[in-house]
C-alpha cells in the first residue's frame, strides 16, 4: 500500500466521524462521545502513518508539493482538534472542523497536486524544523478560524433570538471567545518562532526569497495586529472572531500563489 | 395482587378540596398504621404534595383494597361527607399506568417538570421506612422511577426551559457560560425581576446591585439577596460593573439608552453585557441590540422561547405514552407471572 492510500483512509474514517457525530446529535444528546474521539484519533494515525511512509520514500520532511503541504497541514488541524478535546469539551467543534479536514484532504485526491516534486530542495534539519513549526501554526490559527466561526453563528442566534435546531448545542460565547484567544496566542507564537527560524537559516545558508519573505510578515502582522487588539481589549467577541476568519481566508487564498512566486518555497 | 390507586390532584379539584385531605409530615406514621388495618388493604404507599395526594394500595381483590383506601381518607381526614367525583380511582392496567404517567411529569401541572420525581421517590421511602409497602409495590415503584429515567433520556420531554426565569438563566449561561464571575443588575425591584434574579444568582452569578426609584424598597431587596443598593439616578454608572441586567420599571419612556450603553462597553473592556427588560412600556431602547457585545431580550422574547420550548415538549407526549404503554404491559407480565400468596 502507498502512502497516498494511507492518507485515503485517513480521509473515509474522518468522514465516519463526522457522519457518526451528526447521527449522536440528531439521536438522543450525548454528542460528546468518546466514540468519536477515538475514530478521529484512528484517522489521524493513519495520515500520519502516511506521511511517514512519503517522509521515507522521499527522504526529507513531506513537504515537498502542495499534495504534501495540504496533507501536513491538515494533520496538525487534527492534532490540535484532538488536544483540544482534551484540555476543553468543545460541543459541535467537530462538527465545524471535520468539514474543513475532509475538503482538505479530499483535495488530495486530485493527482495533479502530487505531480512536481522540489527535487532540488536542500535538506536541511533546520529547515525541515522551520517548515515544521510553521505549518503546526497554521494548525492552530486554521482552529482558531473555526472557533471564530462558530462565535458568527452563536452571536447571530443570540442577536435575533433564535435557539432552536443543532446550533442550540453551541458553547457560550465567551467560551468561544476565550479560546479562540488562546489559538491566537499559541498559533502566533508557533509563526514568530518558524518565522525567526525561517531568517536565521536562511540567512545561514544565504538563501534568498523577497515573495515569501515580505508574505510571511505580511501574515504575521495581520495576526499581531488582530492579537494586539484583543489583548488590550480594544477588540472583543465578534470583531476578533471575524478578524480570525479573515486572516485565515487571506492565508488559504494566498498560500498557493506566493509559494508559486518565491524561489525557495516553490513546488 | 391487584393494584390500585385513589387520589386527587391539581386536574381532579380545587386547593380547597385537596387541602382537606392532605397529609402533614408529622401525621404519616399515624397514617401507615390506620391504613394498614384496614380489611383488604395488604400494602400501601401516600403520595402529598401542593398538587396532589394519591393513595397506592395492593390487596387480593381491588375493589376490597379502593373502599379500604376510601374508608381510611374519610375516617382519617374526618369528612362530613363521603368524596364523590373530586377524586379517582384506578383499577389495573390505569393504576399502574397513572404512576408511570405521574413520575415522568406527564401529569404535572408543567408538562415535563422533573420534581414530582423526586417528590414520589421520597414518597417511596417514607412509606419502605414504616414498613407499609410489599413486594408489589416495591417492585412497581422501583419500575416507576426506572421508566422515568428512560423518558427522560430518550425523550425531549424535560428539555427546553419554560418559563420565562429559566430561559434568562439559559440565555446569561449561552453568553457567558459558568455564572460565577456575573454580576447581575436589577433597576426596578418587582416581583418578576427579583425572580429573575433569584434564579441567576442559585446558579451562581457573583453578586446582585439594586436600584429601585424608592431606595427603601432597593435596599430592602439588596439586604434579602445579599446584594448592595444603588441610588436610581447612579445606575447607569453601574453598567461599568454590571454583566446581567434585570429592568422592570414603571417608567413611561426609555431608561437605558443606547448612548449610555455605548458609553459603558469602553469601561467593561468590551465584556458581554445581557440586558433582559421586562418592562411593559418597555425600559430599554430596542437598538441597543445591535450594539457590539449587547444582547436585549424583551419579555415577549422570554415569553416566546418558553411557548415554544413547551411546544417542543407536546410533540413528544405521543412518544411518552408508546414507552409508558410497553412498560405497563411488561411490568404486568412481570406480576402475572407471581405465584397466588407470593406476596
Amino acid at each position: 500500500m502507498s502512502d497516498r492510500d494511507f492518507i485515503f483512509y485517513s480521509l473515509w474514517v474522518y468522514v465516519g466521524a463526522f457522519l457518526y457525530s451528526l447521527y449522536l446529535i440528531q439521536g438522543r444528546g450525548r454528542w460528546e462521545s468518546r466514540g468519536h474521539t477515538a475514530l478521529v484519533a484512528i484517522g489521524w494515525l493513519l495520515h500520519g502513518y502516511g506521511l511517514c511512509l512519503r517522509a521515507q520514500a522521499i527522504n526529507h520532511c513531506p513537504i515537498t508539493n502542495l499534495f504534501e503541504v495540504v496533507m501536513f497541514i491538515t494533520w496538525a488541524v487534527v492534532l490540535v482538534y484532538l488536544m483540544m478535546g482534551l484540555v476543553w469539551r468543545v460541543s459541535l467543534l467537530g462538527e465545524f472542523t471535520l468539514p474543513l479536514v475532509i475538503a482538505c484532504v479530499a483535495s488530495g485526491l486530485i493527482p495533479a497536486f502530487d505531480h512536481h516534486r522540489a527535487e532540488d530542495m536542500v535538506r536541511n534539519v533546520w529547515l525541515s524544523l522551520h517548515a515544521a513549526i510553521a505549518l503546526l501554526s497554521y494548525g492552530a490559527l486554521a482552529l482558531a478560524g473555526v472557533t471564530g466561526a462558530m462565535y458568527l453563528v452563536q452571536e447571530r442566534q443570540l442577536k435575533a433570538h433564535r435557539m432552536r435546531g443543532i446550533f442550540a448545542r453551541l458553547p457560550a460565547i465567551e467560551q468561544l471567545d476565550r479560546i479562540n484567544y488562546r489559538l491566537l496566542v499559541v498559533g502566533f507564537a508557533f509563526l514568530t518562532v518558524g518565522i525567526v527560524f525561517g531568517f536565521v537559516v536562511g540567512a545561514a545558508l544565504m538563501m534568498k526569497d523577497t515573495p515569501k519573505t515580505i508574505w510571511s510578515l505580511v501574515v504575521w502582522a495581520l495576526y499581531g495586529g488582530l492579537l494586539a487588539a484583543r489583548m488590550t481589549n480594544r477588540l472583543r467577541g465578534r470583531k476578533v472572531a471575524l478578524g480570525s476568519i479573515v486572516a485565515l481566508a487571506f492565508v488559504l487564498a494566498t498560500f498557493w500563489g506566493v509559494n508559486m512566486l518565491s524561489a525557495q518555497h516553490r513546488f | 395482587m391487584a393494584i390500585v390507586v385513589v387520589g386527587i390532584s391539581h386536574q381532579s379539584a380545587p386547593v380547597e378540596v385537596r387541602e382537606r385531605v392532605a397529609f402533614s409530615p408529622g401525621q404519616f406514621a399515624e397514617a401507615f398504621a390506620t391504613l394498614r388495618a384496614e380489611p383488604g388493604v395488604a400494602e400501601g404507599l401516600i403520595v402529598s404534595t401542593c398538587n396532589r395526594m394519591e393513595i397506592y394500595g395492593a390487596g387480593a381483590d381491588s375493589a376490597a383494597v379502593i373502599r379500604g383506601i376510601e374508608d381510611f381518607l374519610h375516617r382519617f381526614h374526618e369528612l362530613d361527607a363521603r368524596l364523590g367525583e373530586e377524586i379517582y380511582r384506578y383499577e389495573e392496567p390505569r393504576s399502574i399506568e397513572h404512576l408511570f404517567r405521574v413520575v415522568s411529569g406527564l401529569e404535572s401541572m408543567v408538562l415535563g417538570e422533573t420534581e414530582i420525581l423526586g417528590q414520589m421517590k421520597e414518597a417511596y421511602e417514607r412509606a419502605l421506612t414504616a414498613r407499609a409497602t410489599g413486594k408489589t409495590l416495591n417492585q412497581l415503584f422501583q419500575r416507576a422511577f426506572q421508566v422515568a429515567k428512560k423518558i427522560r433520556s430518550q425523550t425531549a420531554i424535560v428539555r427546553g426551559t419554560v418559563s420565562v426565569g429559566s430561559v434568562a438563566v439559559e440565555l446569561a449561561e449561552k453568553i457567558f457560560g459558568e455564572l460565577g464571575q456575573s454580576q447581575v443588575m436589577v433597576i426596578g425591584a418587582g416581583d418578576t425581576s427579583e425572580k429573575t434574579a433569584r434564579a441567576l444568582l442559585s446558579r451562581g452569578a457573583k453578586t446582585v446591585i439594586v436600584a429601585n426609584r424608592t431606595h427603601e424598597r432597593a435596599q430592602a431587596l439588596a439586604a434579602e439577596l445579599g446584594g448592595r443598593a444603588v441610588r436610581f439616578e447612579e445606575f447607569p454608572q453601574e453598567f461599568a460593573h454590571a454583566d446581567i441586567v434585570v429592568s422592570s420599571t414603571a417608567a413611561p419612556h426609555h431608561i437605558v439608552t443606547c448612548e449610555k450603553v455605548a458609553a459603558a462597553m469602553p469601561l467593561r473592556r468590551n465584556r458581554p453585557l445581557f440586558l433582559i427588560d421586562l418592562a411593559v412600556p418597555r425600559d430599554i431602547e430596542p437598538a441597543v441590540n445591535d450594539l457590539d457585545n449587547v444582547y436585549l431580550y424583551n419579555i415577549d422574547d422570554l415569553q416566546s422561547i418558553a411557548d415554544e420550548n413547551m411546544r417542543a415538549r407536546q410533540e413528544e407526549i405521543a412518544k411518552c405514552n408508546e414507552m409508558v404503554a410497553a412498560n405497563v404491559a411488561k411490568f404486568r407480565e412481570w406480576l402475572n407471572r407471581l405465584p397466588p400468596g407470593a406476596a
